[in-house]
């Protein structure tokens, strides 16, 4: 969420600027307009005073210069001198309706000297004869006269800046507004994206702006979602089969190792016989055992092993374990030593009693196993109140295990798959899918010493 | 019947192979009276027919699972059940027990683990307080004898109460007699389930129990300690 934010954030600052921008740029042309249209050139190339001076009074009556001509001619398209009674006493291509007036009112002279005269727009001018009057063209000018109470104009730059601070705020709110929209269009989406991980089929409504976006998402995720369920169930197929498999080998194992007791039982057989009986009796054990582990992995691999999570007390259970092997009869050359500290003697955790026992026993058998001299084990625990960890260390002063086997457990999934003379390490693997199984990590620690060292964490 | 050798046991097991070789282990262990069978329909007759004290069950027969079989059987039956089974499922075992089975092996299995369950369901059913059961009332360590009914200990003569957590003690000492026993199961023993916490006075309670079972408790040969996990008690005295 806090990604979306930053977008949505990011794009409400820009949408300001660029209407800020906009504004500027339209103030500035606007200025540059105004600017340009009371230049002299735009408005009257000659000036009417200057007009005025060419018009003299030459004796013969009031003459324009030729200068003065050219200069009107520029500009108006007609002129006319009006006395101080209003009566026209020059003029030049005077239409004829205004001709025919021959004389203006100071009410008509007043009227058309600030506004039209019969729609030419009029310019005048004071004279030493009277007043000069300069008409452009009809509909070529507009004439406006700005006339404000002077307070008015005092208060026109605050004016200005309350409306430009106005005009910033409305943008911004503008932009907030237009983000907030977006960030509730984006973020079903956004959340969608989320939730793909999970696999799960989405159902984003599929309306306004993002709605082609929606229905591409909610395709993806029926699409991941099919994938999954298809992965599932294949998966759920190899455990059965393995589940299947494992069952039809026990009858014929069992017969195996019916029979293989009952010669190695038999007296009348030679001592090689025998022998043989019990190493085929030894073997179908081991198979029985492997195809157990191979049962049991399958189905915490594919987590279709329903944990029976119970309270217990991890001190007795490794005593259990320690005591069960010492009681099966474990030769003298085996030792197992119990350091647990205090906390731990009186620990509960919450767990599969079962599965840990079969993972702690695998941890010791393992010691045994690969040990056949004898060796000193010790099972060390402690708790980590500070990690809400308790941590159980298996540690013997045999042979260790071999670098292979870590390795090869330290493998992700499918890369471990079509190597040749793989060492076995379906035991240990079993004690790490357990432990995870109870969310917690199971490490083997660098063969430095002597002896192989492994340590089991587990949650309080 | 005078002993569980006598009882009259039925096998139902759809492969001929397993039926002969059950019937061979058992055979060699003295169990004389046998009898087998292949399907749910022959064993229902056979229960009739050969009035079996304990039938070894399989699961998956031919015409029906051993599941509905015994469902049926319990209705009109109290024979004891054995299953015996391929199926090797929690649930499975669940559902074996849960009707009321007295125990469930998985195939394959070892002889002897086949006779020390069929011995136990045996003994238990017929046989509740034979002799050579685990829990007997007189224990003897060397000169002294523990009489677990009247609580005392005596030897030549003389005789000692034993209180009755110390007598809890013993008897679960004796009937695991050999083996390690943990202080947990001990203390579960004499305390019950809320045991946590009594493992210092349990110690107190051992160094009692050694004064009055020892010749020299500062030395024990019967009571012996395995250090770290619980207490043993031995089968013969131990010179260590």
């Amino acid at each position: 969420m806090k990604s979306l934010l930053k977008i949505i954030r990011r794009f409400v600052f820009s949408a300001y600027f660029i209407v800020l921008l906009i504004l500027i740029m339209d103030f500035a042309a606007y200025a540059a307009l105004m600017i340009r249209s009371t230049d002299t050139s735009f408005n009257t190339r000659y000036r009417i005073s200057e007009i005025s001076d060419e018009l003299t009074d030459t004796g013969q009556g009031l003459v324009m210069s030729p200068e003065g001509e050219a200069m009107m001619d520029a500009s108006y398209v007609w002129g006319m001198l009006l006395n101080d009674d209003g009566t026209i006493i020059w003029s030049r291509n005077l239409p004829e309706a205004i001709a025919q007036k021959g004389r203006f009112t100071v009410p008509e002279t007043a009227s058309f000297s600030r506004w039209y005269l019969d729609d030419y727009p009029v310019y005048v001018w004071r004279h030493d004869q009277g007043l000069l009057v300069l008409a452009r063209e009809q509909g070529s000018f507009w004439k406006l006269n700005l006339e404000r109470p002077v307070s008015v104009l005092r208060m026109l730059p605050g004016y200005v800046l309350f409306v430009i601070l106005s005009n910033l705020l409305l943008i911004f709110l503008l932009a907030v507004l237009a983000g907030r929209n977006l960030f509730r269009a984006i973020r079903p989406i956004m959340n969608g994206i989320r939730s793909l991980e999970e696999k799960e089929e989405l159902s984003i409504p599929e309306n306004g702006i993002l709605s082609d976006l929606a229905a591409s998402l909610n395709k993806t995720s029926a699409l991941l979602a099919r994938q999954a369920r298809q992965l599932n169930r294949r998966d759920e197929a190899r455990t059965e089969w393995i589940s299947g498999v494992s069952h039809d080998i026990r009858t014929p194992l069992a017969l195996i190792m019916g029979h293989a007791q009952e010669l190695e039982n038999n007296g009348a057989l030679s001592d090689q016989a025998r022998e043989e009986a019990r190493i085929i009796k030894e073997q179908s054990l081991r198979i029985r055992q492997l195809i157990e582990d191979l049962n049991l992995t399958s189905k915490l691999e594919y987590q279709s092993y329903p944990l029976r999570i119970a309270s217990f007390r991890p001190a007795a259970l490794l005593r259990q374990i320690a005591a069960d092997y010492l009681n099966q009869g474990l030769p003298e050359s085996y030792e197992i030593q119990l350091n647990f500290s205090q906390e731990f003697m009186g620990l509960q955790l919450d767990g599969d009693e079962q599965l840990l026992t079969r993972a702690f026993r695998n941890l010791i058998g393992n010691s045994i196993r690969h040990n056949p001299h004898g060796c000193h084990i010790t099972i060390a625990a402690s708790v980590s109140a500070g990690e809400k960890t308790c941590c159980l260390l298996f540690a013997d002063n045999g042979t260790g295990i071999p670098r292979r086997v870590i390795q090869v457990l330290e493998q992700q999934e499918g890369a471990e798959e079509g190597q040749k003379n793989q060492p076995h390490v379906m035991g240990l693997k079993i004690v790490k899918q357990i432990v995870e199984a109870h969310s917690g990590k199971m490490e083997i620690l660098p063969p430095g010493q002597k002896g192989c060292r492994i340590t089991v964490t587990l949650p309080l | 019947m005078n002993s569980i050798y006598d009882c009259r046991l039925l096998i139902v097991d759809d492969y001929l192979e397993i039926r002969r070789m059950v019937t061979g282990i058992l055979k060699q262990r003295g169990f004389s009276c046998l009898d087998t069978a292949a399907s749910c329909r022959e064993a229902g007759e056979k229960v009739r027919s050969f009035r079996p004290d304990l039938i070894i069950l399989d699961v998956m027969l031919p015409d029906g699972d051993g599941f509905s079989f015994m469902k049926e059987l319990r209705e009109w039956s109290n024979v004891p059940v054995l299953f015996l089974s391929a199926k090797d499922e929690d649930t499975d075992r669940l559902t074996g027990l849960g009707l009321g089975a007295d125990d469930y092996i998985t195939k394959p299995f070892l002889a002897e683990e086949l006779i020390l369950r069929l011995t136990a369901v045996l003994k238990r059913t017929y046989f509740p307080l034979g002799q050579g059961a685990p829990a007997q009332t007189v224990l003897t360590l060397g000169r002294r004898t523990i009489n677990f009914d009247s609580g005392m200990v005596e030897w030549e003569g003389h005789s000692q109460a034993l209180t009755a957590k110390e007598l809890g003690i013993l008897k679960k000492l004796a009937e695991n007699r050999g083996n390690i026993v943990t202080f947990d199961n001990l203390c579960q023993a004499v305390w019950g389930d809320d045991y946590f916490g009594y493992e210092n006075t349990l110690m107190v309670h051992i160094r009692r129990l050694r004064a009055k079972i020892e010749e020299d408790p500062s030395r024990p040969v019967w009571l012996l300690t395995a250090r770290g996990l619980g207490y043993r008690l031995a089968k013969e005295a131990n010179a260590r």
